[in-house]
């Protein structure tokens, strides 16, 4: 009897230490982003990436985003840098929070252009050069065909911000409530970036 | 009580059980496949649009079973779980006791008939999992599933457990 004991524990064993040994593996992937830097490096290149738009209930004078139906607004972000609009993230129809994606592939562009898309023109965000005391302004809009509301117009110094996730509360009397801005260094492999957003940032 | 001829063949027996015993534990918690996800044309896309379905998996034979637990198969896993890491093991724990009772030259009576029916059930672990191998290979868009040293463990406790079986017969014959 002892001997058929002897092979169950012996058996129990292995599959209970290799189970610990594998639990043990997979933990240290939790951590991540740990060794960044608090905020960007200047003379850098970052991808600027507006990830979330939350506007307020109502427009910074009380009144609905829509008169005419009541529905939400339709959001268009537009940043300046350096005296020139630089890039702009499509309408969003009839939301309070609006999110946008990384990657933004042109079907028609990639039709004309014979099937081919260079990834870098994917990635949805413009390529900053942070310079110490120097800024960007964002403009968010309520897109109406008619009158477009401006409904927060901000200054961002850009030597402010962190590498990865910055979440931004703008004042009490604009019309949005939170914006979410990542920063990218340029040199983050796009496998990283696909993880990012995959992972939600 | 009767004596043994070849005093040294229980001995020998228990260091196959022994040794199939350590490599049914290796086998079932050592990397047994590695699944490569591959989408064909549409790779690149499907990489960049959903990374986490192109991720490689690789799976042990507890934690394949234990996954297919997990999401609701409950019961081809109990069934796979059965065959593959309790059956194995109580079949070398009857093998075990039998060479005992027959090291001390008794006759094993209904122990070595229940080792030899459970002999007929040992390859069947390994069939299931060939069976997965070759439904994976069978996957479009050239998936690759690639078999870790997990399965070449399990499959030496299977053959361990055939060749300790046979030794076991030819101690009963020299009682």
């Amino acid at each position: 009897m002892l001997w058929a004991i002897a092979i169950v524990v012996v058996v129990a064993s292995i599959v209970g230490v290799g189970w610990w040994l594998q639990r043990n593996d997979r933990a240290p992937s939790i951590s991540v982003n740990a060794t960044q830097p608090a905020t960007v490096t200047p003379d850098r290149d970052y991808y600027f990436f507006v990830r979330l738009v939350e506007f307020n209930p109502k427009t910074p004078k009380g009144k609905s985003w829509d008169s005419a139906d009541g529905s939400a607004p339709d959001a268009e972000i537009v940043l300046h840098w350096r005296g020139n609009k630089t890039f702009s993230w499509a309408d969003r129809k009839d939301q309070l929070i609006n999110t946008w994606d990384l990657f933004r592939v042109d079907v028609k562009d990639l039709i004309t252009s014979g099937g081919k898309i260079d990834i870098a023109s994917a990635v949805n965000a413009p390529m900053l050069n942070i310079k110490p005391g120097e800024s960007v302004t964002l403009e968010i809009w309520d897109d109406d065909p008619a009158f477009s509301d401006l409904a927060l117009k901000m200054e961002i110094d850009l030597s402010q911000l962190r590498v990865g996730r910055n979440k931004i509360i703008p004042p009490g009397d604009s019309g949005v409530n939170r914006v979410e801005i990542d920063m990218i260094d340029r040199d983050t492999p796009l496998a990283t970036m696909i993880e990012l957003q995959s992972a939600g940032g | 009580m009767a004596q043994i001829r070849h005093p040294w063949l229980p001995h020998i027996l228990r260091l196959i059980l022994l040794s199939s015993a350590i490599l049914l534990g290796v086998g079932l918690v050592g990397p047994c496949m590695k699944i490569i996800p591959n989408f064909g044309e549409f790779d690149s896309w499907i990489r960049l649009l959903k990374p986490h379905a192109g991720k490689t998996s690789e799976y042990s034979v507890l934690s394949g079973i234990l996954a297919m637990i997990d999401h609701g198969n409950i019961g081809i896993g109990l069934l796979l779980l059965f065959f593959s890491a309790l059956f194995p093991t109580l079949k070398l724990a009857v093998m075990a006791y039998a060479t005992q009772t027959l090291s001390t030259g008794q006759r094993a009576g209904w122990l070595l008939t229940a080792a030899h029916h459970t002999g007929k059930f040992s390859m069947l672990d390994v069939m299931v999992l060939a069976l997965i191998v070759i439904a994976i290979k069978g996957l479009p868009g050239n998936t690759q599933v690639q078999l870790g040293w997990g399965v070449w463990a399990f499959a030496g406790s299977v053959v361990l457990s055939l060749v300790g079986s046979m030794v076991l017969h030819r101690l009963e014959a020299e009682i």
